[in-house]
């Protein structure tokens, strides 16, 4: 649990707005390119690595998880060293207040979203809906100061803190997604050096949270015969819709039947998961699922593809929460699928 | 430039029905063209060979305009139409309309319709026959029309216009590739069809062309009265950062930028947080490509007065044809 937690965090410190993503890329490899025997960027600038099985013909397993987290752009830089934003992925207006950030500029300078003290504000302000253009990005330097370091389009994050709340429970802004590209890793951890008579191809892709467009196009260069995707799931909360329940924090990774996973794969999986003992939780997804999987599974002729997911709090925003003990399940479960895959040679 | 732009500004080019234009553009680039091919969407291909062979770069502006298609003629011969593309619907009301065939007639909203509920379900179009009968004769279910075609110079170096979006950005690249150097790479000029739709026409043929580098040439909205764009008319080419279709990729981006410095081209960078471009779709295609976008900012976008400055015109064919001769 402390090396999914430690991997993590190490991942989570590297920068990556979508679109911004070319940041995190050499440190990815430098950190992780050991773990394979080939590794790629590619135009859309997400990550890929390969590990190749001596077996000819042996057939290429993807795992997917994406590279990029949500933030905003810079569309104004104003008098007194504020900056007007755009948002870059969907994020919830009310949260932000008072959130701090990281600007991605020349250097990388730290900001809070402004907010109005409850004691200036009118009556009855609070409850009104926020506009993200109502807002600005305070950074207590001159205009001219910000302007050698900001220009228009420069790329705005939530200020990247890992924290641990207790044992299992952690906490951070970039759990999505980068929990589940540390889940992936650990799997390579797990299996060592050891010829599963597969090919591992691990991509870490971009823009997914604008369209899926790095898992798309990366998918294509890696051409996979199978795919495994990993995404955050929205846990159960208190107070939220009874049918969220079959979700919960702390009860074991999300596998989902939808139609844009392949139920074959899925099956295979929740009889895994049985065989070893390993929790799980049922989700029915019927829309798209709003992950890499839709993508994954259309590129070329169609890719065979099964979705797990970590449970996770508060989505899109500065403090995300999952459960540790809910991420080892995912990596133990994409472990016994690879060792599977390679035994019966496909699903 | 000028003289290209009302060439291309003239032509009857709605979504789908794009050849009148590819035409023109044909018979202007045929001289200098190294290829031209016309795929079955009706893109137009027009290729310049470069000094490297080994790398391609695809350039890409779309030929479409916005425009309204007859749905159904009632008894009074008013003719119904539905919007093919995203329609300005205030600005097109009681504006005149020419359908392919030659038609013309002029749009006119139900009566009654109050200011607030305007919109192309309130529009009927009157081609000036007596009823149903005698306006088959001339329209059929189907045919598709746009507003009239207009240029009009404004002050200083300001033109007004119907549908410079994107027929614009064809003269951009179309100056480019009549007056640039031996490109660095094999370089594909595309002018595209149905982006108004929803970039349909750029995706197969940036999948015929499988480029390495991208650029589209697209509008932007840019200072109107009351807005809040973040680019300005007069003040240079505009560098994509994003839209609502793409993230550009930032070496592209750069790259730009140091070019128009390096050229002493004026230019601005623009965040669009509405409307999509050809750049998603050439940064999507086979195993993605470094793609971006050079915008000519573009007041009253979709209206039949477009306006625009020369001046960014100027700059934006400047920096097109740096990115072309010097590559990346």
């Amino acid at each position: 649990m402390d090396r999914i937690y430690d991997l993590a965090k190490t991942l989570i410190s590297l920068p990556g707005v979508s679109g911004d993503e070319d940041r995190a890329l050499p440190d990815l490899e430098k950190l992780f390119g050991h773990y394979f025997d080939e590794t790629g960027i590619t135009p859309v600038a997400s990550f890929y690595g390969i590990r190749k099985s001596k077996k000819e013909g042996a057939k290429t397993v993807l795992l997917d998880a994406h590279l990029d987290t949500i933030g905003f752009i810079v569309t104004q830089i104003c008098e007194g060293g504020f900056l007007k934003v755009a948002g870059i992925g969907r994020t919830s207006e009310k949260n932000l207040s008072a959130s701090e950030v990281w600007i991605y500029g020349k250097k990388i300078i730290p900001g809070v979203f402004a907010s109005k003290p409850p004691h200036l504000q009118e009556p009855g302000e609070s409850e009104k809906k926020m506009e993200l253009s109502s807002f600005s990005i305070d950074t207590g330097l001159s205009k001219e100061a910000l302007e050698e370091i900001v220009r228009v389009g420069t790329y705005v994050g939530f200020k990247s803190e890992t924290e641990r709340l207790n044992e299992h429970v952690a906490v951070s802004p970039s759990f999505d997604d980068r929990i589940c590209a540390a889940a992936h890793l650990r799997v390579l951890e797990l299996l060592g050096d050891e010829d599963l008579g597969i090919n591992i191809a691990v991509q870490f892709s971009a823009r997914e949270e604008q369209g899926y467009k790095g898992a798309m196009t990366t998918a294509y260069r890696l051409n996979p015969d199978l795919a495994i995707v990993m995404d955050v799931g929205h846990a159960y909360v208190p107070g939220a819709p009874e049918k969220r329940k079959c979700v919960q924090m702390g009860k074991g990774c999300i596998l989902s039947y939808a139609p844009q996973t392949t139920r074959r794969f899925t099956a295979l999986a929740e009889r895994l998961a049985e065989e070893k003992d390993i929790p799980i939780q049922l989700l029915a997804e019927p829309g798209r699922t709003g992950t890499n999987s839709n993508a994954v599974q259309t590129v070329r002729g169609g890719v065979p593809v099964c979705l797990i997911s970590v449970p996770l709090k508060n989505m899109h925003t500065a403090n995300e929460i999952v459960d540790l003990r809910d991420v080892m399940a995912a990596s133990r479960l994409v472990e016994a699928l690879l060792r599977k895959i390679g035994e019966q040679e496909g699903i | 430039m000028l003289t290209l732009t009302k060439k291309f500004t003239s032509a009857f080019s709605v979504s789908g029905m794009e050849k009148p234009l590819a035409e023109i553009i044909k018979n202007e680039l045929a001289p200098v063209a190294d290829a031209i091919e016309t795929d079955p969407m009706g893109n137009l291909l027009v290729l310049k060979k470069g000094k490297d062979s080994s790398r391609k770069v695809m350039i890409a502006a779309h030929m479409d305009e916005i425009g309204f298609v007859v749905t159904s003629i009632d008894g009074d011969g008013y003719i119904h139409v539905s919007n093919i593309g995203g329609i300005h619907a205030v600005a097109s009301s009681y504006q005149k309309v020419k359908f392919a065939n030659g038609v013309t007639g002029v749009i006119v909203l139900e009566n009654g319709t109050k200011a607030a509920d305007i919109s192309v379900k309130k529009m009927v179009i009157d081609i000036g026959a007596k009823d149903k009968k005698a306006a088959e004769k001339r329209v059929k279910i189907g045919d598709v029309c746009a507003v009239v075609p207009m240029l009009q110079k404004l002050g200083g170096s300001r033109y007004a216009a119907k549908a410079f979006d994107d027929r614009i950005g064809c003269v951009v690249a179309a100056y480019a590739a009549l007056h640039c150097d031996t490109p660095a790479y094999d370089t594909w000029f595309v002018f595209t069809v149905q982006e108004e739709v929803g970039c349909r026409g750029s995706r197969p043929a940036a999948f015929r062309i499988m480029p390495d580098y991208g650029i589209a040439l697209d509008v932007t909205s840019a200072g109107e009265c009351g807005g809040s764009a973040v680019t300005k008319l007069g003040e240079g080419a505009a560098i994509k950062i994003k839209d609502s279709s793409v993230l550009c990729s930032p070496m592209i981006i750069d790259r730009l930028t140091e070019l128009a410095k390096e050229g002493d081209i004026p230019y601005q960078y623009e965040v669009l947080t509405a409307g999509g471009t050809d750049t998603s779709s050439m940064q999507m295609v086979g195993a993605g490509c470094a793609a971006g976008c050079i915008s000519i900012p573009t007041r009253y976008i979709h209206s039949p007065v477009e306006t625009i400055d020369m001046k960014d015109l100027d700059a934006c064919a400047k920096l097109l044809t740096a990115f072309i001769e010097k590559g990346v």
